[in-house]
């Protein structure tokens, strides 16, 4: 009991405490947001200085100090600008990426139509869930860069998630033809996984990892996305093994921990995943970590420390919105699955789905509308969301949700087979559901 | 590629390598937010294949054979956990060799790499020290192949090799520290090939030396600071070497000379250039199934030093790379009309003299087809790095090359001790000096025949009197960190 609140506190401090690093400034004050993420910080430091070497390994404070001597340095700011988004990989603190944007729009000042910080403006669109702006700015440095695979990850990333899925499979195509290695490699690995082809983009994973050699967070990620195909595969322990090694390459890595902690829970080890879950949140608390924690307190009948797990989950994602990130798809999910408020949920999802069409924005307004008991208008978008087939059973419990709110009993115990089938600990919250449903 | 801040300071372009394209991150560790939101990297940075410096050379001790160096993985941490640092399996490394004049190839060694792991449940390189190749601590194993490819056709030149691509040639280890390696043997890794064929694979020192930190500066030189146009500092001060203590990833072959010029000759003038090829996949079949067999594409290449970095401007970067040396008639302009000469024009002033912006024939010379009675290779323009083979080595070799009257350096070929940034610099400020402007008519305006970063040599261990030449890896248990 006193252990996890503690764990709570953490996670409460060091948002607050992030937020007020925000607050505190932009571009201008460089190694200012100090003390509060010094921790993470210093590890992603340390990390990169054996991974990536070269400027990296100067890193930020020492960039900064260039660019007060040459502020108007175009080059130095772009790469600024695309180091603030690599500490916002590696530390999930999302104040890095309003000063990701100001030193990229002073690089763009200093040199008009510089092929980089179009990219990088691409690129932190992209994190921010700007979909239709990460498209523009692709587009624009596509021109920019005749020949270059770089813009077509911009372009096919954000053609994906407006739902545009031939169109953003060419983009892939066009990049890895132009330009095989990790970043396309990994793209790649996405399209197959999303077409429902585990195997296939399990393979052009582990080539995504033999071409991340030598950079620390590139591997980590190549790693953890191993890790969970291994999992969709049916194979917990290459999963677990994959997740540790991410670990031991870049001590810290949030989407590492995180992802043990799921991989524990997939395997009903309950009590293990609690307490990676909990190491995860004590790490970084990010929405994904603190929504499977209370979930797993929930489960273990923890119902109090559950919701006071949750009520930083609202403070997180205030935080993200300050920082220009775009959160509705995935609160709406998130308030769908609490039941917070429908009728408002199904009208955020509704916006989410504009700005994202894509599976998941179908999903989305599914999801919120069958828990609003609007099962008519839910089905078909819950049919549309499984439009490629993808192998994913919580869209295939969702699917089974809609068509028994629907009244289609029949309908419903076969998706949650389907979904159980895959993994019989697909969610911690709704495996026990559809387990229950089926009895 | 790897010395964008190079580019920085001597274009004033972006430097699409070290780190600025370098993480195109598509978005954050998604732990905050989206599981529907896939978040890879967009990396224009590619350590493992990126061509660092290429070198070649008539042997000083073998003078019956060339030498031919290729580095990769540029600013190697030496304490960096060796694990970091290995060939890419998935890969080709090769090296070209045109012996006709047609820039095309007449010869390629392509070079293929496998990783073994023998315990994948640690994940500590070694397990205990590592006394021999195959050492049974040696925990994470790298072997290759090498296929020489020539016009008629291929042949496997892995004498031990299974016949597939990886096998057979062991991959020299990483030099960790006292207890991991209690010796560290100067040629560890050297493979006999036969018949006066030697190769190598593995981390050594980077034999390059520049001063990064001022030429990133604004294409500071420090030893000419007080002519710099922006001051502080004014005084003049010694060159540091921004290489120190990084290490590199090296293949490097000895053949017979005969191997190389064209037959039946016994010496001529040769162009060489190293690439990286990675494969391209089918993202999706039509018929829903998946294959991982595709094109090889270039992604990186290396002919002289520094053209990534200095030559071609930042949009053209990654074309660069893709492109085949014999078309390089397609960049003629950057040649003839080079922003570095204007870059040093604007930055210093007198007593350093204005160089011509235009028509640089020399340059085009120098770079794109040899030099007249030094390495020309005819008109077909490509960046290749020439070597006449006819010019015997010399006991005192001197690091300005051909510019100090030593016609065996750079830009004929290229050794380990050329100091090549202090040649081009000159090159592109129309600095040759009184002998190549006696002997060859090339343009030299004093005192820019004197330019230099103030670095001349590599600091670090000492290259070896015999192959690979290029220094033994620093080691991690010394290693100090960089500034």
């Amino acid at each position: 009991m006193r252990r996890s609140t503690t764990v709570l506190l953490g996670g409460a401090v060091a948002v607050a405490l992030a937020l007020g690093a925000l607050v505190g400034g932009v571009l201008a004050e460089s190694p200012s947001a100090g003390p509060p993420t010094a921790a993470p910080r210093a590890l992603a430091d340390q990390a990169l200085a054996g991974a990536a070497g070269g400027i990296t390994s100067t890193g930020i404070a020492g960039l900064e100090a260039q660019i007060r001597s040459r502020p108007g340095d175009a080059d130095l700011l772009t790469q600024l600008g695309f180091t603030y988004q690599l500490r916002w990989r590696e530390t999930a603190d999302p104040s890095y990426l309003p000063r990701s944007e100001a030193a990229l729009r002073r690089a763009l000042e200093a040199r008009p139509n510089d092929a980089n910080a179009v990219l990088g403006l691409g690129s932190l669109a992209l994190i921010r869930h700007e979909f239709r702006k990460a498209l523009a700015y692709g587009r624009r440095a596509r021109l920019l860069l005749s020949g270059s695979g770089r813009p077509y990850g911009v372009i096919g990333d954000a053609l994906v998630e407006l739902g545009r899925y031939d169109a953003a499979f060419a983009a892939f195509q066009r990049m890895v033809t132009l330009r095989p290695g990790l970043a396309s490699y990994a793209r790649v690995s996405y399209a197959r996984e999303l077409t429902g082809d585990p195997v296939g983009a399990l393979a052009a994973m582990r080539l995504a990892f033999d071409a991340a050699a030598g950079q620390g967070e590139a591997t980590a990620f190549t790693l953890v996305e191993i890790a969970k195909l291994e999992l969709a595969l049916g194979r917990p322990q290459a999963a677990t093994r994959h997740a540790r090694t991410a670990l031991r390459i870049f001590p810290g890595y949030p989407a590492a921990r995180l992802e043990l902690a799921q991989i524990e829970a997939a395997r009903g080890m309950l009590g293990r995943a609690l307490a990676e879950s909990r190491r995860a949140v004590d790490a970084v608390p990010t929405q994904q970590a603190v929504a499977l924690h209370a979930d797993l307190l929930e489960r273990a009948g923890r119902h109090a420390e559950a919701r006071r797990q949750r009520a930083t989950i609202a403070v997180i994602d205030r935080l993200l919105q300050a920082n220009g990130v775009q959160v509705d798809l995935e609160s709406a999910v998130y308030l769908a699955d609490q039941r917070i408020r429908p009728r408002q949920t199904v009208e955020l999802a509704r916006r989410a789905r504009v700005a994202r069409p894509s599976i998941y924005g179908d999903d989305a307004l599914a999801w919120s509308l069958a828990r609003a008991g609007r099962c008519r208008e839910a089905l078909p978008l819950a049919r549309s969301a499984l439009r490629l087939d993808t192998k994913d059973p919580l869209l295939y419990f969702h699917r089974g949700y809609a068509e028994g709110c629907a009244g289609n009993r029949g309908a419903l115990r076969e998706w949650y087979e389907r979904a159980l089938e895959i993994n019989p600990e697909f969610s911690v919250r709704w495996a026990p559901v559809a387990r229950a449903a089926l009895r | 590629m790897r010395r964008g801040v190079l580019l920085l300071a001597l274009a004033g372009v972006v430097v699409a390598s070290v780190a600025a394209a370098a993480f195109v991150g598509a978005a954050g560790p998604s732990g905050a937010t989206a599981s529907s939101h896939r978040e890879a990297p967009l990396i224009a940075d590619d350590p493992a294949v990126d061509n660092t410096d290429l070198y070649a050379f008539v042997s000083p001790n073998k003078p019956n054979t060339v030498t031919i160096i290729a580095n990769f993985i540029p600013f190697e941490d030496p304490a960096g956990g060796p694990n970091y640092y290995r060939f890419d399996p998935t890969a080709r490394y090769e090296i070209h060799v045109d012996n006709d004049g047609d820039a095309r190839d007449d010869i390629t060694y392509r070079f293929r790499f496998k990783t073994t792991v023998s315990n994948p449940n640690t994940f500590l390189y070694n397990t205990g020290p590592i006394t021999f190749q195959t050492d049974p601590d040696l925990n994470v194993k790298q072997t290759y192949s090498i296929e020489k490819i020539t016009r008629i056709g291929s042949t496997q030149v892995t004498p031990t090799g299974t016949g597939t691509a990886g096998g057979g040639l062991r991959v020299a280890p990483a030099n960790i520290g006292p207890r991991s390696n209690p010796v560290y043997n100067l040629t560890k890794g050297v493979t006999n090939l036969g018949g006066d064929r030697l190769a190598f694979a593995g981390p050594r020192d980077d034999p390059f030396f520049f001063d990064l930190g001022s030429g990133f500066d604004l294409l500071g030189l420090r030893p000419f600071n007080p002519f710099h146009a922006l001051k502080p500092p004014a005084n003049a001060e010694a060159g540091v070497d921004g290489l120190k203590n990084y290490n590199v990833h090296t293949i490097a072959l000895q053949v017979p000379k005969t191997d190389l010029v064209q037959a039946p000759n016994a010496n001529g003038t040769i162009g060489i250039y190293a690439s990286t090829s990675r494969q391209a996949m089918r993202v999706l079949n039509g018929d829903g199934t998946v294959s991982n067999s595709g094109e090889w594409v270039q992604v990186s290449r290396l002919g002289n030093p520094l053209i990534n970095e200095v030559v071609i401007p930042i949009g053209q970067k990654d074309f660069w790379n893709a492109s085949d040396p014999e078309d390089d008639e397609q960049f003629l302009a950057r040649y003839r009309s080079p922003e570095p000469s204007t870059l040093l024009n604007v930055l210093y002033g007198p007593p350093v003299m204005d160089a011509p912006t235009t028509n640089r024939d020399d340059l085009v010379a120098v770079l794109l087809t040899g030099v007249p009675t030094l390495n020309f290779t005819g008109n077909t323009k490509a960046d290749l790095l020439r070597l006449n083979t006819a010019i015997a080595p010399t006991a005192n070799p001197n690091p300005l090359g051909v510019l100090a009257g030593d016609f065996q350096g750079f830009p004929n070929g290229r050794r380990l001790i050329d100091d090549v940034a202090d040649i081009e610099i000159r090159a592109f400020a129309c600095g040759y000096g009184p002998i190549l402007n006696a002997a060859l008519g090339l343009c030299n305006l004093p005192p820019n025949d004197t330019l230099s970063d103030g670095v001349q040599t590599n600091a670090d261990n000492a290259f070896l009197s015999q192959f690979p030449y290029a220094a033994i890896p620093n080691r991690g248990y010394e290693h100090t960190g960089h500034k």
